[in-house]
């Protein structure tokens, strides 16, 4: 009971989320007709997201109706397959920290579906989720906040460890010591506290903990983004290597694109909560098909300076989530612009070898 | 680079536990480090502890508060051991023979000693009453003889004592309501803030006031009124803990270790109390610091009011209480010697946990700069 | 177990060999309170003689009227040093930090977080934040045109007419450094009034002409507009306008772009770019991303741990990378269609410049590494005129024709 109330509280005050779930509900319904009709799981996946939606209540009148909704994940689908990574890249406010979280559950979905490993998490219970979550791990952007500040680094690491029974009590440090060493902390770090640790040491730290629970599926939610150049390299290869040798699966969050590119198996556009490119990451990086794909590519400035790419530069800003523009919602700022694009959105459509796009230029039927 | 394969695996076991039972031996006296530390580890940095302690002494006026009050539990505590009076030994003036006294014998509670409290003719010839100060009685005596040092110092300890235990009691209070509010959030949230707008709508001294007669119309001890209206002091003070534990632990709850504890599953009691809850003793003890501080000018107005503490015992509101039944007594230049001292120690007492209390919130505070 | 069967990874941090314990040795990292009341009380003596120095009224003009070494610089850094009097000891922030910023050129100083680009750059506006922060030697000389001067000497009031007149400055997070409470114009007004002394309506005029300038398509409407009905990237603009208004000499940029989306700063990086040829002014740009600093900058000045380490024009910094730390750098941030198998990383982390030892600083990280590296720190290596380097592998290579003042 008291898990529940906590768990679904993240991220919204108490009376929105309450909204939200009842709105769920008609959604879910609506949607019925349409998707549940669903295909057989990819027995390959091991996590598969189907038409994952989260809205955040954004304007009330006066007794608290919503009008209006922040959609920050509008209706996405993709699955991942075992020990390969998924790059997610997306600007600031399209809605790409929210999928991480809701994919752990961390905020309840206002629709669709997660399977992790065959069930829906959004239907299990308080308790049964509990014991999955050792599976379902996530790293944060930001070292300096996400560990708990006065506790000392080995019981971070150990506390959770502990509470899953994953080692007899006995054995807990040395364990810890041994999920430490592994992740390239120095044992003397045990008892210190993370305020006495650098950007870098912390967002080992915050690995170890993750790692210790010997999950199969960790959401990376941009984790070297605030980390220095050399440490970047650091921590990405730590993930790498931890990836080979526990088989993890991973969703990389981020909008740094080479880091992306470097990591991922996979990679996924997002642009106000939709996902407007989805393809392997050679496809999408020598050929990228939707126009916000190419712009975004573009804009990555090259560290030589003798190659100055041709760059596609995109006008004005990234609109609100909350009026997202009708049609497709790249078209205010979209170079190709047509009709079209302004009334309606474009499906989200294979065009050969897993490559899907969505967008008008290519052929709707 | 050691290879370890299954096999060996519970070789290695043991070999750390015997590493491990080493580490309970005394340190080993070579302090030089044996792996060469990094440049980035080598500097050493101050630990959490100090680094507060450090941060609470550089302030001049945390150090003269922390002084005060060592000085005033001082005072309380272990002058009266000094001291040739009790709390209400009356000093006779011997050679008037003229009054007639009525002894009764009461047993202090706290010290197990039975002695007499005396009943006195109001003839002011019959007692040394408003002595002026001397060599036997340092700050004179009050109009009833009593020497006004000594009910300084035992007044001191009743004021303390009582404060401590109300804003103890309080702050219990306060985190279990305000940790329950801003933890689950939702309608409990909604009841108890709710709740804690209607205790804050009470005005305290009205109602205390109105307690005060009610129990002295239905005859309750004098000695146990000090409890109903600590009660009371409680019952409307608590409110203020719990906002600020709620408004923390809402600000604590977004954060991502939080976010990080529920990913990994951990049970809530686990992070209320090891996640939650030490993240907000700071503001507690500085709240507790700076409630103490206005507990005992509440208790001092109280005392005043005549609602506080019984008559018999000393308390600071209390004695200057004793002078004002008559307000001219206030010009009165006899009686400055008494009021004017125990108003003093309220004053420092006050002054010397709000110096602490706010000595103490630049100190945990990481992002203060002066 | 997961973690239990491989040891032989992950060795590059942690050596396997030495299975230490996490001893009592972890409290060694502490300061004794002997130690620490030590520091505080130099901290204090060394605190209160700078900001005695400070104190001194009425300095003549002469004092810190210097000559520029050369006429076509705009800044001229010279073995600068910078410290922090911090509780766990002086932190050298910028120790012996040189080089120069030509006229109408844009110099990148690159280095990651801690390396002192900063500091130096605030060393340069006198606004290390005081007392613990103190210039303690070295000069900083900017050229006026007709006549220089040593900011490092320069009384507040003084530099008070310099900055934001001669100097401008762009910070990193354009949501905190406008005022919330005043209109974009206001803010924009205030600092033409301040420095031009020209009426309300020319302030108005010219506010208005600079928010064309830099690229906002209403100006009339984002005049009247509060800061907090423009995104980030409107807002950078605005920064950029208000640093613009009074005609520097030299625009800092401190990780201009850090806090915007990549195709928001896309969108900066260009205007920048077209700004400094419009205004002749030179750009100070410090960031820790080379990507940007290959598409900006004329020259290069690679920082670490308080000291300039290598600089160079950008071709020679990205085509001849010289110093290790310069190479793992580049090698170790991944770029897009440059597909690599696993990234270089340089070991170890940024150090903390407090009781640096008296050899290279990059000595510990560094895998190139030669007997002579345990030495002192290496002096400079001009190895062309305008390429320098502060790495022992390179001695010997010397420009015969280069200038070594160093």
């Amino acid at each position: 009971m008291s898990d529940n109330l906590m768990e679904e509280n993240i991220g919204g005050t108490a009376s929105e989320d309450v909204i939200a779930s009842q709105m769920s509900d008609e959604n879910i319904k609506e949607e019925e007709v349409s998707t549940q009709i669903s295909e057989p799981l990819d027995p390959n996946a091991l996590l598969e997201v189907r038409n994952l939606k989260k809205y955040f209540p954004a304007k009330k009148d006066f007794f608290g109706r919503t009008i209006s909704y922040l959609k920050a994940v509008d209706d996405l689908s993709f699955k991942i397959e075992k020990g390969t990574t998924l790059g997610i890249v997306g600007e600031s406010g399209c809605g790409k920290t929210t999928l991480g979280r809701t994919i752990l559950r961390l905020q309840t979905a206002t629709g669709g579906e997660i399977y992790f490993d065959g069930k829906d998490i959004n239907k299990l219970k308080t308790a049964e989720m509990n014991a999955l979550r050792p599976q379902m791990q996530i790293i944060f952007q930001d070292p300096y906040s996400s560990l708990s500040p006065r506790m000392p680094v080995g019981d971070i690491i150990g506390e959770a460890v502990a509470q899953h029974k994953l080692v007899p009590k006995s054995q807990l440090k040395e364990y810890v010591l041994e999920v430490m060493k592994s992740c390239g902390l120095p044992y003397h770090y045990y008892e210190r506290y993370p305020h006495e640790f650098s950007g870098g040491q912390r967002q080992r730290i915050c690995i170890a903990t993750a790692l210790a629970l010997q999950p199969r599926f960790v959401v990376c939610d941009e984790p070297v983004s605030a980390l220095d150049v050399s440490i970047q390299a650091q921590i990405i290869n730590l993930l790498k290597d931890m990836q080979e040798k526990m088989g993890l699966t991973y969703i990389f969050i981020s909008h740094d694109l080479s880091v992306v590119e470097h990591i991922s198996n996979k990679v996924g556009v997002m642009y106000l909560g939709s996902l407007v490119e989805y393809a392997s990451t050679v496809d999408i990086f020598d050929n990228p098909m939707h126009p916000y794909t190419e712009a975004l590519f573009s804009a990555v400035p090259i560290p030589d300076p003798d190659r100055h790419s041709n760059r596609i530069i995109l006008s004005g800003d990234i609109p609100s989530p909350i009026n997202a523009p009708k049609g497709c919602k790249f078209h205010t700022r979209c170079n190709h612009c047509m009709d079209i694009c302004k009334e309606v959105a474009p499906k989200f459509k294979d065009y050969g070898n897993g490559h899907m796009v969505a967008c008008h230029l290519y052929p709707q039927d | 680079m050691e290879d370890i394969n299954n096999q060996s695996k519970i070789g290695e076991v043991y070999q750390f536990e015997a590493e491990a039972a080493e580490e309970n031996l005394p340190p080993e006296p070579s302090p030089e480090p044996e792996e060469e530390m990094s440049l980035a580890d080598s500097v050493k940095t101050l630990s959490p502890t100090r680094l507060v302690l450090k941060r609470f002494f550089r302030s001049r006026l945390s150090v003269i508060g922390l002084a005060i009050i060592i000085f005033l539990f001082a005072f309380c505590w272990i002058g009266p051991l000094f001291s040739p009076y009790t709390e209400s030994t009356v000093d006779n003036v011997t050679d008037r023979m003229n009054i007639t006294v009525s002894e009764i014998v009461v047993v202090d509670e706290t010290t197990g000693e039975s002695f007499s409290v005396w009943k006195i003719d109001r003839s002011p010839m019959g007692i040394d009453g408003l002595a002026s100060p001397s060599a036997e009685h340092w700050l004179g005596t009050d109009q009833y003889g009593r020497d006004v040092l000594t009910r300084i110092m035992y007044g001191g300890r009743t004021s303390l004592t009582l404060s401590l235990m109300v804003v103890i009691l309080e702050t219990i209070i306060g985190v279990v309501f305000g940790g329950i509010a801003g933890y689950f959030g939702k309608w409990v949230d909604t009841l108890i803030m709710r709740l804690i707008d209607i205790f804050s709508c009470i005005p305290s001294l009205p109602i205390m006031l109105i307690i005060g007669s009610v129990l002295n119309g239905a005859g309750v001890d004098a000695d146990f009124q000090i409890y109903f209206m600590m009660a009371v002091l409680i019952l409307l003070g608590w409110t203020g803990v719990a906002r600020i534990v709620r408004g923390q632990i809402l600000t604590l709850r977004e954060q991502e270790f939080m976010v990080s504890a529920t990913a990994r599953g951990l049970s809530t009691p686990r992070k209320i109390f090891k996640h939650l809850v030490p993240n907000v003793i700071p503001q507690l003890i500085v709240s507790m610091t700076l409630g103490l501080g206005s507990v005992i000018l509440t208790e001092a107005s109280l005392s005043y009011m005549g609602l506080g503490v019984p008559l018999t015992s000393a308390s600071w509101g209390g004695m200057i209480n004793d002078v004002t039944t008559n307000v001219s007594n206030l010009a009165n230049a006899s009686y400055a010697q008494i009021w004017i001292p125990s108003g003093f120690c309220i004053v420092l007492a006050v002054l010397g946990f709000n110096f602490i209390g706010d000595g103490l919130r630049d100190a945990f505070d990481p992002k203060a700069k002066r | 177990m997961l973690f239990k069967k491989s040891n032989t990874t992950q060795s590059e941090s942690s050596d396997g060999s030495n299975v230490k314990k996490p001893s009592r040795k972890g409290n060694a990292h502490y300061l004794t309170a002997k130690e620490s009341r030590e520091i505080a009380k130099s901290n204090a003596r060394a605190m209160r003689e700078y900001e005695k120095k400070k104190r001194v009224k009425n300095v003549d003009e002469s004092v810190y009227t210097c000559q520029m070494q050369d006429e076509n610089n705009i800044v001229e850094f010279d073995d600068l040093h910078t410290y922090f009097f911090t509780d766990a000891g002086v932190s050298k922030a910028v120790d012996g930090v040189t080089f120069s910023i030509p006229k109408g050129a844009t110099v990148g100083v690159v280095g990651e977080s801690g390396c002192g680009k900063s500091v130096t750059s605030l060393s340069l506006m006198q606004l290390v934040q005081a007392p613990q922060g103190q210039i303690v030697g070295g000069s900083i000389r900017f050229n006026l045109g007709d006549k220089a001067y040593d900011i490092t000497k320069m009384p507040m009031s003084e530099m008070q007419k310099i900055r934001g007149k001669q100097i401008a400055m762009i910070f990193q997070e354009p949501m905190t450094s406008l005022n919330p409470v005043f209109r974009i114009g206001y803010q924009i007004d205030e600092m033409i009034l301040l420095h031009t002394g020209c009426t309300k309506e020319e302030a108005k005029a010219r506010s208005i002409e600079m928010l064309k300038l830099v690229g906002i398509a209403a100006p009339e409407r984002v005049y009247r507009c509060y800061p907090h009905e423009l995104s980030g990237g409107m807002r950078q603009r605005v920064m950029i306008a208000i640093a613009l208004s009074c005609n520097p000499r030299l625009i800092i940029a401190d990780e201009p772009t850090t806090a915007l989306d990549v195709t928001i700063q896309a969108q900066i990086l260009d205007l920048l770019r077209e700004i400094k040829d419009k205004i002749d002014g030179s750009i100070m740009l410090i960031t820790h991303d080379l990507g940007v600093i290959a598409e900006m900058a004329d020259y290069v000045v690679v920082m670490y741990a308080g000291r300039v380490i290598e600089a160079g024009t950008t071709e020679e910094i990205f085509h001849n990378p010289l110093h290790p730390y310069t190479i793992g750098l580049q090698k170790s941030k991944p770029v897009v269609k440059r597909k690599v198998e696993r990234l270089y990383n340089i070991p170890g982390q940024v150090p903390n410049p407090i009781d640096m030892p008296d050899y290279c600083y990059f000595k510990e990280r560094c895998d190139r590494c030669i007997e002579k590296c345990n030495g002192e720190y290496p002096h400079f290596i001009q190895v062309s005129p305008t390429h320098r380097v502060s790495c022992y592998l390179y001695e010997g290579q010397e420009n015969k024709g280069g200038n070594a003042d160093e």
